[in-house]
């Protein structure tokens, strides 16, 4: 364990002693530790920078020249074949450089932090050997090193195909799962209830960390080197919105259609058969360090890894193109998805863990920075090609591109293996200058023919009618209510199975829904939209490639006035107008700088040692000013669409339950943020919350409606238009087990004083139908009665 | 009287010279400091001190030199790489790179025989940075009363 340090002072002109210490060891830690001074390292610059893709790396690299004419003592010796030792694999070298550290220097003095990595050159300046024709030179050289924060060994040193074959079993077994999907069906008289599965979904988080723990393996299996990746907390720009599958019925003719089982139409399927709703949007987390909810996770068909081609896979040549086995390695894998959301990715080793993590262009951006001077100033105006820029399209699969399409199944023969697709299209590869994403946007749906569907007709279907199925679904009986494991029909084609590049979602119960009725509690389904704000504006695509290239336009747009700044000041950034408290620390990169009215980003830091100056790369702030979304309905209607896009005016906020509470209640809000059955009692005084629409059992989710209008359920007698119902007990509607207190918490006689233990008035809405009710928001008209009611 | 060493790296150490004790006609002392200095787009200019150092310029007279060793002495300094000087015997030194201008030979009224070597020297450490006390200022005392 060593550590060897390097002390470089000047007088900054305004600012004074600056102090910059360069630290090399053989750990981390130590880095902060004390050490043996020497005066060997020429340190040139440092970079830092972002890559001025769509999506990329966040570099960082610290150039280091030694001169071995500067070598003499036994000590330098020594010094300079411990740098160079920083090559192998096995010993790595740790770098770190503080400006003004304080005495016990901590990671807040720390400019740069790195390790050597293992490519550098050298150039000969003198040959000590004096004979000419003897190749024995004995020469004197110029080292130059290069540190990064992290060695990228264990990310390219295999290849990713090696990694996905190495994936176990029991992984799969644990992750790989028919999940509920959109629709399910209680068929009278069957021996189970059967549901629509959503085949083999697996969340991404979980196979990159999967992979990450497999690539730690393989690298300390060749190199004897332990290494862990950590991800960090990684979510996503904008939100991404579900498909909620509409059913219908031939007799609704084309105007609704199907997509379950057992429901058709003749004419083709149209946008009509999904929508998507305002409130439904999802904000996910690529993958994070601690556990993800299901509902913010990307969901995926395990067919899209490459682990294994089904055997019911229709071209199985072609599937090879969308699968995750066609990139290199894990870190191209890394950069397609970093690409995919238009996201940075950080990579920094610390001691024996290298952390990742994704950052979105929201959290791109900090601080106002306001900068002493420069001595350089020139905007960049480049004139744009787009002849030569990059395409990203983002195909389903061979049979369908993004979107929502469709594709004909011709299953004449009703044998599992004979199954054939006639799709509208075949795999076509991809022109020189397009590049083929990840992930889609795809609600693709099946076309079936009757009667080929495992040899059964789906009820009631005609000789020339067609039955419409999302891809990658599947018919299948369960024991009710649906657990996450699914058993499938004994022949589960009744949609074709294979690889496809489509986002899935997991997704709760919406009474928003048309099919509220009928839709599972907690299911998956395709993701159909994504929707960011940037600049103020809320921008929606149906496509995941339209996103990704209209961030590349906008990138370009503003990329081409890109700016340039040389400041001959270390300590010449401020967090203030005025300038005070100056230092180096307050300019990163995503620091804001506004120069002539103009607002940008810093893309790019230089610091230049031997100059004593800082150059700095800005971009326009447009390309990076990402703001929470906040819907109140989608802007557009989407040209695909026929009719109107759903509104939803009902506000829904989704609540764990803390006991069971049955359909149709009014819910009070406790203080540990779950839910409990409203009682007109003085403890739920201002707890009082919304409706909720169907029973829930403890520790489950459950959408509480919040405002809007809440219909009640067919059963029930009709309403008094026009007037208010309130929270009490509604004795006659029946006990409800659990607390053997009243179904229903909500009539229309409103208290008039205390009456048992009911002492709270609080009017919950008003009837605008015989059906419906009005929610009063906040519920605001609340009292306790202190008196009792006359009898 | 100024007292010379001069050494060669060996092995990763430093073998020194024996001592050679010179009468020097002249030996001054001055500051040197280097910057990184420019303008602003303010028009501001600016000034970094990189580093302060001392030089020293060292003549030594013909005399001198009419000591075959001494001369001999002075042209293996010239080909060693390490420098030191010492103004007392080697109770202190200082070590010194030699600089461009040094073992200039200026012959005295032209002749040959009245050779003056000068050196320049550079201080090899720099000086450490340059910090001003701030003023002290007196608390004013307290007169007790009597």
């Amino acid at each position: 364990m060593s550590v060897y340090l390097q002390k470089k002072t000047w007088q900054e002109d305004g600012a004074g002693l600056i102090t910059v210490l360069f630290a090399i060891s053989d750990s981390y830690e130590e880095l902060f530790e004390d050490g043996i001074y020497v005066d060997i390292f020429d340190f040139e610059d440092i970079g830092k920078s972002i890559q001025a893709d769509v999506g990329g790396f966040v570099t960082a690299e610290l150039k280091l020249n030694i001169d071995e004419s500067n070598v003499n003592t036994t000590l330098e010796k020594d010094v300079l074949a411990f740098a160079l030792q920083g090559f192998k694999q096995e010993t790595k070298r740790y770098i770190a450089l503080f400006i003004n550290p304080t005495e016990t220097r901590t990671e807040a003095d720390l400019l740069f932090y790195g390790i050597i990595q293992p490519d550098f050159e050298n150039e000969d300046i003198y040959w000590r050997n004096r004979t000419e024709y003897d190749g024995d030179v004995n020469s004197l050289k110029m080292w130059r090193l290069i540190a990064k924060p992290y060695s990228s060994d264990i990310l390219e040193g295999f290849e990713l195909k090696e990694l996905i074959e190495a994936i176990p079993n029991e992984w799969i077994e644990e992750n790989v799962k028919h999940r509920p999907g959109y629709y399910r069906e209680l068929r009278a008289g069957d021996d189970k209830p059967s549901i629509t599965a959503v085949l083999n979904q697996f969340p991404l988080d979980a196979l990159l960390q999967e992979i990450a723990r497999l690539s730690s393996e393989i690298y300390y299996n060749k190199t004897g080197i332990n290494i862990e990746i950590e991800f960090q907390h990684s979510p996503l720009d904008g939100k991404f919105f579900p498909a909620r599958w509409n059913t219908a019925t031939k007799e609704q003719g084309a105007v609704a259609q199907i997509l379950t089982p057992y429901r058709y139409v003749k004419s083709p399927v149209n946008a009509k058969s999904y929508e998507t709703y305002a409130d439904d949007g999802q904000e996910l987390i690529l993958v994070s360090d601690a556990v993800i909810p299901d509902i913010q996770r990307i969901w995926l068909n395990f067919g899209i890894v490459g682990h294994t081609i089904s055997e019911i896979e229709p071209q199985k040549g072609a599937a090879e193109h969308y699968q995750f086995t066609q990139y290199k390695t894990f870190k191209d894998l890394l950069t397609a998805i970093a690409i995919a959301y238009g996201v940075y990715v950080s990579l920094e080793l610390i001691g024996d863990i290298l952390y990742i993590k994704f950052i979105r262009r929201a959290d791109f951006v900090r601080d106002v920075v306001y900068l002493r001077s420069a001595i350089a100033s020139k905007t960049k105006i480049t004139a744009l090609d787009f002849s030569n820029q990059t395409k990203y399209v983002a195909e389903a699969n061979y049979l369908a591109n993004e979107g929502l399409k469709y594709y004909n199944v011709d299953d004449t023969l009703n044998e599992f293996k004979d199954r054939k697709v006639t799709p509208s299209r075949t795999y076509k590869a991809l022109s020189d200058n397009a590049k083929q994403l990840p992930f889609s946007l795809s609600p693709t749906v099946a076309a079936i023919y009757p009667g080929y569907d495992n040899g059964e007709n789906f009820l009631g279907m005609a000789a020339d009618d067609m039955a419409y199925l999302p891809h990658n679904t599947s018919h299948a009986k369960i024991t009710y209510p649906p657990t996450e494991i699914i058993e499938l029909e004994s022949k589960p084609f009744r949609t074709v199975e294979g690889v496809h590049s489509a986002m899935y979602l997991n997704c709760v119960w919406s009474s928003w829904h048309t099919n509220y009725g009928i839709e599972a509690l907690n299911y998956w389904t395709h993701a159909a939209k994504y929707v960011v704000k940037l600049r103020g504006v809320n921008r929606e695509f149906n496509s995941l490639a339209d996103y990704v290239n209209f961030l590349q336009v906008n990138d370009t747009d503003n990329a081409k006035y890109e700016k340039e700044l040389k400041s001959p000041y270390f300590l010449g950034f401020s967090q203030n107008a005025d300038g005070s408290n100056p230092s180096w620390d307050a300019l990163q990169l995503g620091s804001l700088i506004n120069i002539e009215g103009i607002e940008y980003v810093v893309i790019d830091i230089s610091y230049n040692f031997h100059n004593l100056e800082v150059d700095i790369k800005l971009s326009a702030l447009s390309r990076f000013d990402y703001d929470d979304v906040d819907i109140e309905e989608f802007e557009e209607e989407e040209e695909e669409l026929a009719g109107e896009i759903p509104r939803a005016v009902d506000k829904f906020t989704f609540y764990i339950a803390d006991e069971n509470i049955p359909a149709n209640a009014i819910v009070s809000l406790k203080n540990n943020g779950r839910i409990e059955f409203a009682r007109p009692y003085e403890s739920h005084y201002r707890r009082i919350l919304g409706f909720i629409k169907r029973s829930v059992e403890a520790e489950a989710t459950v959408p509480v409606q919040l405002s809007g209008t809440f219909p009640i359920p067919d059963d029930w007698s009709d309403l008094i238009p026009n007037t208010i119902y309130y929270l009490r007990w509604n004795v006659g509607s029946g006990m409800f087990a659990p607390g053997q207190e009243p179904m229903q918490n909500f009539k229309l006689e409103y208290l008039q004083g205390r009456t048992g233990e009911e002492v709270l008035h609080c009017p919950v809405g008003m009837a605008v139908d015989t059906r419906n009710i009005q929610i009063f928001k906040n519920f605001p008209d609340q009292a306790i009665f202190q008196f009792n009611a006359d009898n | 009287m100024i007292y010379l060493k001069y050494g060669i790296w060996e092995d990763g150490a430093v073998t020194w010279s024996d001592s050679q004790a010179f009468n020097e006609l002249k030996f001054i002392r001055t500051p040197v400091s280097e910057h990184s200095a420019g303008r602003t787009l303010t028009g501001k200019n600016y000034v970094h001190v990189v580093s302060t150092r001392y030089e020293w310029n060292l003549v030594i007279s013909a005399d001198e030199l009419l000591d075959a060793n001494k001369l001999e002495f002075l042209k293996k300094f010239h080909f060693a790489s390490v420098w030191k000087f010492s103004l007392d015997n080697w109770a202190n030194s200082t070590e010194v790179t030699i600089a461009d201008g040094s073992q200039a030979i200026d012959l005295i009224e032209g002749s040959k025989y009245l050779p003056e070597i000068q050196y320049i020297f550079t201080q090899k450490d720099a000086e450490p940075p340059l910090t001003i006390e701030p003023p002290s200022v007196e608390e004013p005392s307290i007169e007790e009363e009597e």
